[in-house]
């Protein structure tokens, strides 16, 4: 076979496989087909083509899993700030079997009894120990404060109580304990101020029904900033040790260790810090308790540590090893070929790598949990016990319900964009260093 | 062009299909008659339900009973929805969730005991120390006959149903302190309580452990006894939330077995038996 | 022509491992002269550049036998700083290499390095170092610019500006034109017949023709031994083995 011939025909093959699609390749004139060869050249274009099409499938599917976890968390988070929590006052009736609510007779009704938004007034006919009883309420619209939507004369004051914020309990005596007739009287929560959300700082979401999470934005934000602090400097210097110093068999042994760490789970993390951290913190500050923002900031440092290691040396590596040589060259020491050429060469990668690192500390859950003490507070020195954005997603997401269980949504919306806001800061460190470079 | 399509598509859903099948529900080997009674809510409550399960599910083998402790909200947000048939709850249900017209089956009362560390010397507390300590105005075990140690409060996170319960009945709704430890869980307590020296808590009086010690309310002990006798108040309901309209027959039946004498020995090995 | 030698070299024997890369090599290399080494591929060349200013320590496993005197000083002696030796023989290496900053830092790296950081003079050298480079007049305008938007020959230019600003006494070339075209070829040809008035140069080349053109001795390599070396013209025109005649016209290699 002659070389000329088959250097025609490669130009030939590789645009109709990449990107001629829709015609199908000629056999190149006078190049004879060629038996030895198993794969005839229209197998291998179905083949590329069946590949690319598998890919735009499997892409599309991952594309739209992400894509329907976003909308589901945004639009979960962001009702409460839109959308009271009902459209009316309701009534449930606990006990009474039969009551006429504002002109309709329930009987044996178990379930909320929505009002009309627009009834002035409430008006409940039942029979109390045998004697009918008419209970009527005035109700307010547009009022500023939705617990005053509703009036309670004196005389009904000795039965009423209100079991949490929004909530009216009319409790009367029956014939049996444990049977009281009840009236429970639910005002719709009206949509929460979101301002008040990122600046409140009370989180009491079930009784009190108060929403702020300033706190836990704080404690994030501090426990990450101090895990870099502390973490970073130690993995670069690690990176730079690792990279340029240890000979070539133990740094591999080191790098492997390293990658080993980044894979236990965080739960062991969180189980260290709570066994060995956290007793240690308490002895350390002779404080009540060691569950603290010091003791999350020792674990997230720890955490984020094969994270920055990893992409560091990575980054360091790839440094060519001309550079070294032409600073060697110049008689600069190994440590400041180390610092001044391959650690600058290699910026970009590293701060990748404490980004990274950064990420991590945010979005991490269970280690937090264990050793942090999860109160919602804003940390006044390093002993406080904190709460982070995830820790509160996790602690209570079984256990809420309602506008409670939405603002955990909330919450992941938050997080959301904190971590949009980082990557818009690595995206935009890396095209400084790119136009620095290139320019 | 067809012909790749097709292949590519086949190809696909050979990669998706297995995938998605793990998803599909529950499987029906062993007979036609096999049934799965999904039970979910609160953590509390699971231990002695999982009791349950076991001990019904060896007397009646066509009957399996999956029982998942995720929390008193899910419980009765799971039954009303009829995510599962039926809900636990370790607390009486909240006004909105009364709306929901759910029926109750109370299967055991529960005691929830005030804990501290073994080497704690305080033994006892008044209700209104309780309360005092777990609003912030006592702060040091000092105060309450203790050495002098600073006061580690250990709460449950907000919405669980044992620190609902808890802050009824000593009255402290939502005025916890702000710097209590918060845990998910009777087994987060428990262990944070039983490694501090200085820390207060409350779990399950069926979860107690040598771990830590529990300490008597206005000098009555936390025992099955006393709750029933009325002298230990502290208690709270074990629920067993459920639509009658629309549970199967085979969990009429398990619903029927929770209160009858059988079950109750059950529960009397850890909680306090109804009526 | 300086009489006493830069280097001279006695009965260097260099193991890399079992191999041996270099075999009882003889060699003085004078002051202020541009010295070429041929040879075909692996035969030794670029080793034997890298023992003048020991960047062969840095290969593990690397065995050196022999004395090499710079000055009369042996530089595998104990004592020798290899670093201030460094500063002293320079290098250039085959494809630039510039580090990823901006042109002056490249110039003033090796000059920081040392200690010096008054400004006013790191300056100083990077201008004075750039001219005799011949690439001020293309760059002084943009000194901040990263270096590595200059071409290739600029880019090259700079390596050697970078190495002059250490005022070394020998500088050493390892193919460096190699990854450049004839024009930039042309230019940093041009370049060393300038610098050899003040440095002793040292070059690998493949290019038969810039050895004729540039050098004034010739050492010819093959199989890590030098099978000749002498004044350029004799030994193009009067090679002393038949290997290194048919080298030189080309029949192997």
């Amino acid at each position: 076979m002659n070389h000329g011939d088959s250097k025609l025909c490669a130009p030939t093959d590789a645009r109709a496989t990449l990107d001629d699609r829709d015609r199908l390749p000629c056999e190149f004139p006078g190049q004879a087909a060629r038996p030895e060869y198993a794969m005839s050249s229209s197998t291998r274009i179905i083949v590329d083509r069946s590949l690319r099409h598998i890919f735009r499938i499997v892409s599309f599917f991952s594309v739209i899993a992400l894509a329907a976890m976003v909308i589901f968390v945004f639009a979960q988070g962001l009702g409460p700030f839109f959308f009271p929590t009902a459209p009316s006052i309701a009534v449930v009736l606990e006990n009474i079997p039969s009551a006429r609510i504002n002109g309709s007779l329930y009987e044996n009704h178990r379930r909320a009894i929505p009002l009309d938004p627009e009834a002035s007034y409430l008006t409940i006919e039942f029979p109390l120990s045998g004697t009918p009883t008419r209970i009527s309420l005035p109700l307010y619209r547009n009022v500023e404060d939705p617990g005053r939507s509703i009036e309670f004369p004196p005389e009904l004051q000795d039965y009423l109580s209100s079991p949490e914020h929004l909530s009216y309990t009319l409790s009367f005596p029956g014939s049996l304990p444990g049977l009281e007739p009840r009236i429970h009287i639910n005002i719709p929560e009206p949509p929460y101020s979101f301002r008040s959300f990122i600046t409140g700082r009370e989180w009491r979401p079930v009784y009190r029904k108060m929403y702020g999470i300033f706190p836990m934005i704080i404690a994030t934000l501090l426990s990450a900033l101090g895990a870099v602090l502390v973490g970073a400097p130690v993995a670069l210097l690690s990176c730079v040790l690792i990279a340029e110093f240890l000979p070539p068999r133990l740094s591999a042994a080191v790098t492997g260790a390293i990658e080993l760490l980044a894979g236990i789970p965080s739960v062991v993390y969180g189980f260290f810090g709570l066994m060995i951290v956290v007793p240690g913190i308490q002895r350390l500050f002779g404080s009540a308790s060691g569950s603290s923002i010091a003791a999350a900031i020792a674990i997230l440092s720890l955490m984020i540590l094969p994270t920055i290691v990893t992409i560091g040396v990575t980054a360091l590596r790839s440094v060519p090893a001309t550079l070294r040589e032409a600073s060697l060259a110049l008689g600069a020491t190994k440590m400041q070929t180390a610092w001044c050429v391959v650690c600058t060469s290699a910026k970009s990668g590293l701060v990748t790598g404490v980004v990274l690192g950064t990420a991590r500390a945010l979005g991490e859950t269970m280690a937090v949990i264990l050793v942090a003490g999860n109160s919602p507070q804003i940390p006044v020195s390093l002993v406080s016990s904190v709460r982070t954005l995830t820790a509160t997603i996790a602690l209570e997401m079984g256990y809420s319900a309602g506008r409670h269980n939405e603002m955990l949504f909330s919450i992941g919306i938050i997080l959301f964009l904190l971590i949009f806001l980082l990557n818009g800061v690595i995206m935009r460190l890396r095209g400084k260093m790119h136009t620095e470079v290139s320019s | 062009m067809k012909i790749e399509r097709t292949v590519a598509l086949v190809a696909a859903m050979a990669l998706l299909v297995p995938a998605l099948s793990f998803a599909g529900g529950r499987s029906e080997s062993g007979g036609p008659t096999q049934y799965t009674i999904e039970v979910t809510g609160s953590t509390s409550v699971s231990p002695l339900m999982e009791s349950f399960a076991e001990t019904y599910s060896a007397a009646h083998p066509h009957v399996s009973i999956n029982v998942s402790g995720t929390g008193s909200g899910d419980g009765i947000t799971g039954a009303n929805t009829g995510v599962a048939e039926l809900g636990m709850s370790s607390r009486s249900l909240r006004p909105t969730e009364l709306g929901f017209g759910l029926d109750v089956l109370t299967v055991a009362i529960d005691a929830i005991a005030v804990i501290v560390h073994p080497d704690n010397p305080v033994s006892g507390l008044s209700r209104d120390q309780v309360r005092q300590i777990y609003t912030g105005e006592i702060t040091n075990w000092n105060q309450v006959g203790g050495p002098d140690r600073p006061i580690a409060v250990v709460s449950r996170e907000p919405g669980s149903g044992t620190r609902g319960a808890f802050e009824e009945v000593v009255d402290f709704v939502d005025r916890l302190v702000s710097g209590a430890i918060e845990f998910d869980g009777t087994g987060g307590v428990r262990a944070s309580v039983a490694g501090n020296l200085n820390a207060i808590g409350y779990i399950s009086l069926g979860s107690i452990t040598h771990e830590v010690k529990a300490l008597d309310i206005e000098g009555v002990a936390a025992t099955g006894a006393n709750v029933t006798s009325g002298a230990y108040t502290i208690a709270r309901p074990f629920l067993v939330l459920y639509r009658q309209e629309k549970t199967a027959s085979e969990t009429d039946r398990f619903l029927e077995w929770m209160v009858s004498p059988e079950a109750q020995a059950i529960v009397e090995r850890n909680y306090v038996r109804i009526n | 022509m300086n009489s006493s030698p830069k280097f001279s070299i006695k009965n260097l024997n260099l193991y890399y491992g079992v191999f041996h890369a270099l075999k009882a090599v003889e060699m003085e290399i004078p002051d202020r002269n541009v010295t070429a080494l041929i040879g075909p591929s692996g035969c030794g060349k670029s080793t034997f550049i890298r023992v003048l200013n020991r960047m062969n320590d840095l290969v593990r496993d690397c065995l050196i036998e022999g004395t090499v005197l710079m000055d009369n000083t042996n530089i595998y002696g104990p004592g020798t700083d290899v670093t201030s030796l460094r500063t002293a023989v320079g290098m250039v290496f085959q494809k630039p290499n510039p580090f990823p900053m901006s042109i002056w830092q490249n110039v003033a790296y090796g000059p920081k390095m040392q200690g010096l950081r008054n400004t006013a003079a790191l300056n100083e050298v990077v201008e004075e170092s750039l001219r005799r480079a011949a690439l001020w007049d293309e760059v002084k305008d943009r000194l901040k610019k990263n270096a590595l938007s200059l071409s290739g020959g600029q880019q090259q230019r700079l390596c050697i500006a970078r190495a002059i600003a250490m005022q070394p006494q020998v500088i050493l070339m390892d193919e460096p034109t190699s990854a450049l075209d004839p024009i930039a070829t042309k230019r940093i040809e041009e370049l060393m017949e300038s610098l050899k008035r003040d440095y002793c140069i040292v070059i690998v080349t493949h290019s038969m023709n810039q050895a004729l053109r540039i050098s004034d001795k010739t050492a010819f390599f093959l199989m890590g031994e030098v099978l000749e070396f002498g004044d350029t013209a004799r030994v193009f025109d009067d090679p002393r083995h038949e290997e290194t005649s048919r080298y030189i016209t080309g029949h192997f290699g």
